[in-house]
């Protein structure tokens, strides 16, 4: 009868109190269990963290500290149950040890030495402005926040993910950033970005920053627009200056420049 | 009138008025459709309709519901009650395993008993909650989360009894609302994530003693254990974990029976694993199977039958015949012959990739590779099933079933699975597709076909129940918050109201006073709507 979401508390609670096992620390687990944590990392975690953890769609995790989970606890807990309010979501299959072992492999990923990355960062910085990202992109608070903030985007993403999105975006675009085409009564066009929607209603963010919100019964149309049309290709970029727009963004890694 | 004199006559009033507001007769429970004011049980009647024959609310004049009170439990955790209402009080339940009776009229809290769940119990599969109690003459039945049945009075919530039905150590816990019976308690069981051996229990409603234990999952030497592999049916899940129906003439209990366990990874239970993701038939005296049947046998998806039956007399190609209806999990709605069991019929409704169709004794005919794997296999629907447990509605004047209806698929994944007392036993899971292709709605189904009549789409995946009207109207939520009214005939969508809480339970109906209420659980409150006043209240005036 698995209501999906409910049997994480007490796989925790088996996690963090049930075996002997658990008390010992991640960074002690058997070569064999690393192994297996390595597989079964391939499996559920590799699309999003990238092979090895150097990230992708999902954040590096090739790092000193990760921020969410110094502690063991806190790392089974978000292998367990994912972090609210982040793409990072509840795993939905695993059992109490391909949890405690993915945990051991992710501990054992170590330090990768910084990537050495082709492109200028400050060559990147003046395209990015001269570009227009800001009109809808926040990066240490200047812009509008049509799509994603991007001033830890260095920490969330990895290079390879960035490259892709700007090159090629509807093919990894955030389906939290969906833009909306609709036609009031009265004739008025407005286009957005969706910020919530129900099956009756909808709220958004018009092209001028502005909160709007509609029923759609009254609307003579409405539409999600395809994910091919959501935002501009930047495809015409040259190599260099792509170089150049990835080595900016992956510098940006938030308020405190690095501390991780 | 002297004060003398109106002790006198409050003395009179009460005497005269305690049998009415004392006791839910057995008869009462058995004509419950005749009597729309209350509702007194899980589903309305033993024949699980939720369908009132209230008819104050129509498509006409739906657009004027308005919120009448709103009672909030002040507890974290989801509300998934069915209230009950019997003499001008409702009972409700509130998480995890709390009782509460409040003034159906203005949602004022009479009084709460809280049996007092230890934190450390067990929860493996489901949420911490309650969907219900049962009532019988002047006491009230629910299961805790710890696995006992309790028996409270009505009048004051102080407690009767208290028998212990299993261990929780080992995942037993009871979320679902009790049946009430002549003289006896029928509450099931879930636990099936955890491995527990399922099974279906009897009480008698004075004592607490025990009258007979129907296992899900048959013993050693018993018919139907050889469709389990070695032990495997000593932890083969069959949970009983939603309230079934009831037919007093044939004497039988109609209840859903849960999925397997481990849920995907089938390796260690070979063949069918009776009586798991059926419906079985018992004597309600006895406990004894008269029959049973299996929706889909050797589940490996997490499909469990534990959906509402509901019981239908129609004519059945040219006789009359009673039948049991049944949108299940795995995507087909089932009519069979509650006599004797017998497959007539089943109808495919909602998208599915894993069966090629069920043959002619009800059977599926599985389409290959739909299995979980270790890579993940695509399959159609998706884990929580195409419905689930989230009540439909018969509308007996169309013959309707209204179905809260999923479209969704899920990656499903295959693991390891290593019994351990007290922990999830599943093998495997699912990684939920890209949110675009998935959906929701409320679809209107021919009884007796299946046949689709119309549907009214939803946003995302029903987890709502439904409640169908003698005024036309079916009432339904949504994840998002949405409380809706839809045209019976039509589907077309009537009324909304933000609740402001995602709506996980099923709305049901009473009146007082002339007026026609609908309440409904969402988020962490109950809600009760009534028609505001218009040009003439009640009247055809739109």
């Amino acid at each position: 009868m698995r209501t999906p979401g409910t049997a994480r508390a007490a796989t925790l609670a088996a996690l963090l109190l049930a075996a002997p096992a658990a008390a010992q620390p991640l960074a002690d687990a058997s070569s064999e269990d690393v192994t297996h944590g390595k597989r079964v990392f391939e499996i559920h975690c590799a699309r999003c963290h990238g092979l090895d953890g150097v990230g992708g769609e999902g954040p590096n995790l090739m790092r000193e500290n990760l921020r969410r989970s110094t502690e063991d606890a806190a790392l089974l807990e978000i292998v367990d149950n994912g972090i609210a309010g982040t793409d990072m979501p509840a795993h939905g299959s695993l059992n109490t040890r391909e949890i405690r072992n993915v945990a051991a492999y992710v501990r054992s990923l170590g330090v990768a030495p910084r990537e050495e990355l082709p492109g200028d960062p400050v060559a990147g910085k003046e395209l990015y402005d001269m570009t227009l990202c800001s009109t809808c992109h926040i990066t240490n608070g200047e812009g509008i926040a049509l799509g994603p903030d991007l001033s830890d985007v260095g920490l969330l993403r990895g290079s390879a993910f960035l490259r892709e999105s700007i090159q090629d975006p509807p093919k990894v675009v955030n389906p939290r950033y969906r833009t909306v085409l609709l036609e009031t009564a009265d004739s008025r066009t407005v286009m957005g970005v969706r910020t919530a929607e129900d099956t009756f209603t909808i709220q958004m963010i018009d092209e001028a920053g502005r909160h709007r919100s509609f029923r759609k019964s009254e609307l003579r149309e409405f539409q999600l627009l395809p994910e091919e049309s959501m935002m501009m290709s930047y495809a015409d970029f040259t190599d260099e200056e792509l170089n150049d727009l990835v080595a900016y963004l992956m510098t940006l890694r938030g308020p405190e420049g690095g501390s991780e | 009138m002297t004060t003398r004199r109106l002790v006198g006559a409050a003395i009179l009033l009460t005497v005269a008025a305690a049998p009415a507001l004392g006791q839910v007769s057995y008869s009462r429970l058995l004509n419950a459709a005749d009597e729309p004011d209350v509702w007194l049980t899980y589903s309305g009647n033993y024949r699980s309709e939720r369908f009132t024959r209230l008819d104050q609310i129509t498509a006409a004049n739906v657009s004027r519901l308005r919120p009448a009170w709103i009672y909030q439990t002040g507890t974290v955790g989801r509300v998934e009650v069915t209230p009950l209402v019997a003499d001008g009080v409702m009972y409700i339940a509130e998480p995890p395993s709390t009782i509460a009776a409040l003034d159906a009229h203005t949602g004022r809290r009479l009084w709460r008993y809280d049996p007092i769940v230890p934190d450390e119990t067990l929860n493996i599969g489901f949420p911490r909650t309650n969907r219900g109690v049962a009532i019988l003459g002047d006491t009230l039945f629910f299961g805790t989360l710890d696995a006992r049945l309790i028996a409270l009075d009505r009048t004051h919530g102080d407690v009767r009894w208290t028998v212990p039905i299993a261990d929780n150590a080992v995942g037993y816990a009871v979320t679902a609302a009790p049946l009430a019976v002549d003289g006896k308690v029928i509450v099931g069981i879930s636990g099936g994530e955890a491995g527990v051996r399922g099974f279906l229990d009897a009480y008698d409603a004075e004592t607490g003693e025990r009258l007979w234990r129907w296992w899900s999952v048959p013993a050693e030497g018993e018919p139907g254990n050889d469709t389990w592999g070695g032990d495997s049916w000593k932890t083969g899940g069959g949970a009983t974990w939603l309230t079934g129906s009831y037919d007093a003439e044939l004497g039988l209990l109609y209840w859903p029976i849960g999925n397997p366990a481990p849920d995907w990874n089938g390796d260690s239970r070979p063949g069918d694993n009776l009586y798991t993701d059926s419906l079985v038939a018992l004597d309600v005296n006895t406990g004894e199977m008269r029959w049973y049947f299996q929706y889909t046998p050797h589940d490996v998806h997490d499909w469990d039958a534990n959906q509402i039956p509901v019981l239908v007399d129609a004519e059945w190609e040219g006789s009359p015949r009673k039948l049991v209806i049944h949108a299940n999990r795995n995507a087909f709605y089932y009519v069979l012959d509650r006599e004797t069991g017998q497959f007539l019929r089943a109808t495919q409704y909602a998208t599915q990739t894993w069966a090629e169709r069920i043959d002619e004794n009800g059977r599926p005919v599985r389409i290959p590779g739909t299995s979980p794997s270790e890579e993940g296999t695509l399959v159609w629907p998706s884990l929580a099933g195409a419905t689930n447990w989230y009540s439909p509605a018969y509308d007996p004047d169309r013959m309707s079933l209204f179905v809260p209806t999923r479209e969704m698929s899920s990656i499903y994944f295959k693991s390891e699975a290593e019994y351990e007392p007290g922990t999830p036993f599943l093998g495997g899971g699912e990684r939920r597709p890209d949110a675009d292709e998935t959906y929701g709605a409320v679809r209107a189904l021919d009884a007796l076909t299946g046949d689709l009549k119309w549907e009214f789409r939803q946003l995302t995946p029903a987890v709502s129940g439904v409640l169908a009207t003698a005024g036309g109207v079916v009432i339904s939520g949504t994840q998002e918050g949405n409380l809706f009214a839809l045209d019976a005939d039509s589907g077309e969508a009537l009324w909304d109201f933000y609740v402001g809480g995602g709506v996980r339970a099923a709305p049901m109906s009473f009146s007082l006073n002339g007026t026609q209420y609908i309440s409904v659980a969402a988020g962490q409150s109950i809600f009760t709507f009534a028609l505001a006043p218009g040009a003439e209240a009640g009247g055809n005036d739109e």
